[in-house]
């Protein structure tokens, strides 16, 4: 009988084919983490990586001299953390206090600073794809921020830029 | 022997004056301070005074004041003194445990004389450079 010499080479490269044909494409889809809050009604979003914290309010010292949208400091295990109040920049009805307001701890290179919220919604991995750019006919204070829209649970989302934000704080 | 650098400061505590106007707490520097009197001590010394709330801008339009006293400045010739309210008492506060105000407060004219904050069983008192205020 005939010593089939390249017999385990035929097989190895069968088993090759075969596992390749069974293969599943695996497309990884590019996603960003996203952590949606209310405020005065309304759906908006930060970027998961400027949210540093997420804290439940305690006393807000507030700080004589200071402009309207800043609420004061907070103590945040030892240390003294600013609160701004967004929708006094955003041009927007004053946050309902209720047990469900948060305090977003937000940073961007050397500012950092809490934001009060009404509540938080969710924080989710959304498809970047998923993110609109805005309206150009949006207009009003709100436009300067608006980086992009999405959607969630059937409703509009307003995906905000922190860095314009922290930018607009330090101006004011 | 080589003696290690150190980040100590060569001072450990300060003596600060604690007060409070409209329910805030404030602190300043016990070595900025040269006397702490009544306001009619001050009247008859022919000191100039300035108000408190007319230095630092609070939210609320009227300030009340319920136990007012005026410190003047060290180091000047006293002319010239602060309104402050309900004094406490002079606290030790260990330098190690004052914490810079945020970089949004830091950043903000108005805010200046506001050099850091310190915190006292779970309440925030307001550091405040008095030689910045007075000037």
């Amino acid at each position: 009988m005939e010593v089939d010499k390249g017999k385990s080479k035929r097989i190895l490269r069968d088993i090759k084919k075969i596992r390749q044909e069974e293969a599943i494409i695996d497309v990884d889809v590019e996603t960003e983490k996203f952590v949606i809050y209310s405020l005065a009604g309304d759906l908006f979003a930060f970027k998961g990586h400027y949210v540093k914290e997420i804290l439940i309010p305690t006393e807000i010292s507030y700080v004589p001299g200071s402009p309207d949208f800043l609420l004061g400091v907070i103590n945040v295990r030892g240390d003294i953390e600013s609160v701004a109040a967004l929708e006094k920049i955003l041009g927007l009805p004053t946050t309902k206090t209720s047990d469900k307001n948060r305090i977003l701890l937000t940073e961007d290179r050397e500012i950092r600073s809490g934001i009060l919220v009404e509540s938080i919604e969710d924080v989710i991995d959304v498809p970047v794809d998923a993110i609109n750019p805005p309206l150009a006919t949006m207009t009003g204070p709100m436009a300067d921020f608006l980086q992009g829209e999405m959607e969630y649970r059937g409703k509009n989302v307003m995906v905000l830029d922190v860095p314009k934000l922290f930018k607009r704080f330090i101006e004011i | 022997m080589i003696k290690a650098a150190s980040s100590v400061p060569d001072q450990e505590n300060i003596e600060v004056l604690v007060f409070s106007v409209q329910n805030i707490l404030f602190a300043i520097d016990g070595e900025n301070i040269d006397r702490l009197i009544t306001l009619e001590e001050a009247e008859k010394k022919e000191i100039q005074v300035d108000w408190f709330h007319q230095k630092i801008t609070f939210a609320t339009p009227e300030v009340s004041y319920r136990n007012p006293r005026v410190i003047t400045l060290a180091g000047t010739e006293n002319r010239t003194g602060l309104v402050i309210d309900q004094p406490h008492d002079f606290m030790t506060v260990p330098i190690r445990s004052i914490r810079p105000l945020p970089p949004l407060f830091e950043k903000k004219q108005g805010l200046q004389a506001f050099w850091g904050a310190y915190m006292k069983d779970n309440t925030i008192i307001l550091l405040i450079d008095f030689h910045k205020l007075a000037g």
